[in-house]
């Protein structure tokens, strides 16, 4: 496994600013929204108590839980929802860059020399991206984590190990998938496209059996339930399979997800890793 | 590989390109502690030295290596390495891989050829970017040891020095390929000169064996056939006749020619490459 530290350096070494900001980044903003919050706490009590009072459906829509006395928990919980698809996107871009920018660099000849192939070259990459993210991922539990017993939530803490936990299987899922567009694209910029696409689509699709409960629920509300309402509700209960499509979604606290979707997102992931692997490796590094 | 001495043997081998077979059924050997040359003018030699690095597809035939050989090392033509790693770094991730090399050495043959070692390789010139490849193959102390036109983008006096350690190589039992597009950038250092055109090896000559360089008589106009008189073979070229003759019979040729007064021509000297190629021609035909 010699050749995984040799990617290892070369990884750490053209991208650690990167890298830093990947994993600090995110802490260096919760670690000011818990200052804000804490100030906002002090000096305005009933700002937490007066605007996160939202209606059910709301929450349900978003996947949420229920609200925290503590502001920083709710503005959390908040932040969790963009997060996954911030991270899968972030993780796909770099983990298919990563692979595709040593053609454009002209180096796959000089790693051949060292006896490192192209499937060498693809597993450590993924090793590298997937560790960088589970590295995160955890520095973020655990700042999370110190931040709950701050505010004597520590209910909160099985919560949020079961989100980043989640978060982390999503993301090899996801990074799997990035590994697959990587394999068969020549620039990163076409890639970065399609992986963009992917990511949005796929989102915005899973959550359209949500959006018509959403608005089965509002007719309700306003005194309109009849017909249209009952069958909004059926439609979202027919669509709801479409969950499936977006794993990041998976992550939100109030989704309830099948244990049948994680078992197939690992087979998925299988299966685009090994596709991945074998048309990456397939050709030769000068054919 | 029954041979005491045989370090590679390419046997009957076909190098696709799309639908097209850019080499087809080449047999060579590559004996322990040699110099081999591939020339073609069509480029087509490096393709060869790619397929032995295992870097290209063969379409059929075989690359056979000796039992044991694993170290290969290739240095491409023209590519340019635009990374943002340092020269020292590059060589350092090299030496991580692979426990036998010699990173010392690597960063004394920078200081030799006056590369910075802090420099990122996206700033260093096409020819120290060259030579940091082929420091990085050096490095190695590789069993063969392949170079696509070691000549290209390296000055005369640089590669003087880089020829040194190729002897250092050589005299350790190290093939050393060259593939080249001309024998006039190799010269008569290597032990060994394959020759090939379109795609096929049709010429191959151990250094004592060379051709002479020739002249050429090219004669416009006139009776040519003349002033053959069985001195020498006459090819007929549009309407030129062009004469190949050793430089002793050429001058005596120009000064009949002179004195009859009768056709226009002139004497051109030959490139040891034109005198195979044209060889190459009549045997083709």
């Amino acid at each position: 496994m010699a050749f995984v530290k040799t990617i290892f350096y070369y990884e750490i070494t053209r991208k650690k600013k990167k890298m830093f900001w990947h994993i600090l980044g995110p802490c260096l903003v919760y670690a000011l929204l818990f200052l804000v919050c804490l100030l906002v706490d002090k000096f305005a009590p009933d700002f937490n108590n007066t605007y996160f009072r939202w209606p059910d459906m709301v929450k349900e829509f978003l996947g949420m839980g229920s609200w925290n006395r503590n502001l920083y928990i709710n503005l959390w919980q908040l932040s969790v929802l963009c997060y996954p698809l911030y991270l899968v996107y972030v993780l796909m871009i770099e983990v298919s860059s990563s692979v595709i920018e040593e053609k454009r660099l002209e180096t796959t000849v000089y790693l051949h020399n060292m006896g490192i192939g192209r499937r060498k070259i693809m597993v450590a990459k993924g090793l590298f991206w997937f560790g960088v993210a589970g590295v995160g991922l955890l520095v973020l539990l655990v700042e999370n984590a110190v931040f709950a017993l701050i505010l004597q939530a520590e209910g909160w803490l099985i919560n949020m190990s079961g989100y980043y936990g989640k978060l982390f299987f999503v993301s090899v899922i996801l990074g799997g998938m990035g590994l697959f567009f990587a394999s068969y694209h020549k620039k990163e910029a076409d890639c970065e496209e399609r992986i963009l696409g992917f990511v949005l689509l796929s989102f915005f699709v899973s959550r359209l059996p949500a959006f018509l409960k959403l608005l089965s629920e509002i007719l309700i509300a306003t005194d309109r339930a009849g017909s249209l309402s009952d069958n909004l509700r059926i439609l979202a209960e027919r669509f709801r399979v479409l969950e499936i499509l977006s794993p990041p979604t998976w992550c939100w606290f109030a989704a309830e997800i099948p244990g049948e979707y994680w078992i197939c997102g690992a087979v998925v992931t299988v299966i685009m890793g090994v596709a991945a692997f074998s048309i990456y490796g397939h050709g030769k590094v000068m054919d | 590989m029954t041979e005491k001495e045989l370090l590679c043997r390419i046997q009957e081998v076909t190098i696709p390109s799309g639908s097209d077979e850019i080499l087809k059924e080449v047999n060579l050997d590559f004996e322990r502690g040699t110099v081999v040359a591939v020339i073609d003018r069509q480029q087509n030699g490096g393709r060869l030295l790619q397929a032995i690095a295992g870097m290209r597809s063969i379409k059929s035939g075989q690359i056979v290596l000796a039992d044991g050989l694993h170290k290969i090392q290739y240095v491409p033509d023209d590519i340019i390495c635009y990374d943002s790693l340092e020269v020292g770094q590059f060589l350092k991730g090299f030496s991580i891989n692979c426990k036998n090399v010699d990173l010392e050495k690597g960063l004394k043959l920078c200081q030799l050829f006056g590369i910075e070692e802090r420099e990122q390789l996206l700033n260093l010139t096409f020819e120290q970017n060259r030579l940091v490849a082929m420091i990085q193959a050096l490095m190695a102390e590789p069993q063969i040891l392949l170079l696509d036109n070691p000549h290209n983008m390296i000055s005369d006096e640089t590669y003087a020095l880089l020829t040194k350690e190729f002897e250092t190589l050589k005299t350790n039992g190290t093939v050393i390929l060259i593939a080249s597009a001309s024998f006039e950038q190799i010269g008569v250092a290597c032990d060994t000169y394959h020759f090939m055109k379109d795609g096929m090896l049709y010429k191959s000559y151990k250094n004592d064996e060379l051709p002479k360089p020739a002249k050429v008589l090219m004669v416009r106009g006139g009776d040519a056939t003349a002033f053959a008189d069985g001195m020498f073979e006459l090819l007929w070229e549009q309407d030129e006749k062009r004469c190949y003759l050793s430089e002793e019979k050429a001058v005596s040729l120009a000064k009949k020619l002179q004195a009859s007064n009768c056709v226009d021509f002139m004497v051109e000297q030959l490139s040891m490459d034109e005198v195979v190629y044209e060889e190459f021609e009549r045997w083709h035909s």
